[in-house]
């Protein structure tokens, strides 16, 4: 008897989107340059708008869920509806606002392919590339950089990255064999990465030059929202998975920026609460430590930022820096309190507005390599 | 990642530039040890 075997096929892309009319096209568009339709997969969780007549025009695997289940939930439907552990090697979640570089696939499936006579890799995250339009997206875009070429690069060495970001981690099916992504925090995907560290699923690695564009709030109410969304997720994932006491590397990497990030938010509500006093009484007292700042952090790390980016013009918003750098401080011991104290200040999170990219490209420079 | 630029902060940065220094510091003297065992 002739046995049939069917050969898996490369890559999944799976995009979960939630009335996202505006920007799912260009999305697609972007994958079909690396796959056929084919290939791709939308998973509607209770859109309203347009979004399932625009996907169905340029993929035939578009799953449509009525009413709205969640992302985590919408991604692991789609993956078991369509199959997809079984018919792939990889699997790529992309956000609906995101637009993968060409180059992504085959930086990324390289990190795999040296991995299998090393160390097992069960997934790569892509660098997370910022559209910088006004001063709140470039304060993003100088984050990313720093975030990604210090701070990531260095846990991808350490095997202790502590989040796979949404938009630009590709796995091996078979992480999703062995757990579906969590619900029930408001980062599923660092949950999802806290898992397969836990699990010892195999080694993350970090590619800079495998990288995806994405879309940042641009307004401030926007951008504080989020970050307290993210850190009220960072604060969930530590309880939900007891750390920093599992006795891994990322227990310590966690305890680390957890900490820090703690002792920032005090120091931040004194600075700010005795400022009033000191510009009074001695204002000059002020200048040395921002002169230390702005030496030894602002200036190197901006270099860094706009040298990657080709974007010198970050530097003009070196004042407003300061403010969102002491806001996202502050955002941070909020969100402990609230998780972790249970004092909540009352905050909630909303859906980032969107904007049409298409439109945008033509003005700035948002999609070009950096 | 959200709070990388955060003042006052320093510790994380130093540890991973740390980290990064003594990796290619490492890759450096190795490639060139290995070069040389090649000749």
């Amino acid at each position: 008897m002739r046995r049939i075997i069917k050969k898996k096929k490369s890559v999944a892309f799976i995009i979960p989107a939630h009335n996202e009319q505006t920007v799912i096209e260009l999305t697609i568009n972007s994958l079909l340059a690396l796959v056929p339709p084919a290939d791709i997969y939308v998973v509607s969780d209770g859109s309203t708008d347009q979004t399932v007549t625009v996907a169905k025009k340029l993929t035939p695997n578009v799953l449509d869920l009525n009413p709205n289940v969640g992302k985590a939930s919408a991604l692991n439907s789609v993956i078991q509806h369509f199959n997809l552990t079984k018919n792939y090697s990889y699997i790529m979640p992309v956000d609906a606002d995101s637009k993968v570089d060409k180059d992504f696939l085959s930086c990324a499936l390289q990190e795999f392919e040296q991995s299998n006579n090393s160390e097992y890799l069960c997934a790569v995250v892509g660098k997370v590339v910022g559209t910088n339009v006004n001063w709140i997206t470039a304060y993003r875009v100088w984050e990313y950089e720093v975030a990604q070429t210090i701070h990531k690069s260095a846990q991808s060495h350490l095997n202790s990255i502590i989040v796979c970001p949404g938009p630009s981690t590709i796995y091996r099916a078979s992480v999703f064999k062995h757990l579906k992504i969590p619900t029930g925090t408001l980062t599923e995907d660092m949950d999802l990465t806290f898992l397969i560290h836990r699990q010892k699923l195999g080694k993350i690695k970090y590619c800079s030059k495998a990288m995806v564009f994405t879309q940042d709030p641009k307004s401030l109410r926007d951008f504080l929202r989020q970050i307290d969304r993210w850190h009220t997720g960072f604060w969930q994932c530590i309880k939900r998975h007891n750390l920093p006491w599992g006795g891994q590397r990322l227990d310590t990497e966690v305890a680390l920026l957890a900490v820090e990030g703690l002792y920032n938010g005090a120091l931040t509500s004194a600075f700010l609460i005795l400022l009033p006093f000191v510009l009074i009484t001695n204002s000059k007292i002020l200048l040395w430590p921002l002169t230390f700042d702005l030496i030894f952090f602002v200036f190197p790390t901006l270099i860094l930022a706009a040298k990657n980016r080709n974007d010198w013009g970050l530097f003009r918003h070196i004042i407003s820096f300061y403010a969102v750098r002491f806001l996202t401080s502050l955002v941070f011991l909020k969100s402990f309190l609230k998780v972790v104290i249970g004092f909540d200040l009352g905050m909630g999170w909303n859906k980032v507005k969107r904007y049409d990219l298409g439109l945008i490209t033509g003005k700035e420079k948002i999609w070009a390599t950096p | 990642m959200g709070n990388s630029l955060a003042p006052f902060s320093g510790f994380s940065l130093t540890y991973h530039l740390l980290v990064l220094l003594v990796v290619n510091v490492y890759k450096f003297v190795f490639n060139k040890y290995k070069i040389e065992d090649g000749k």
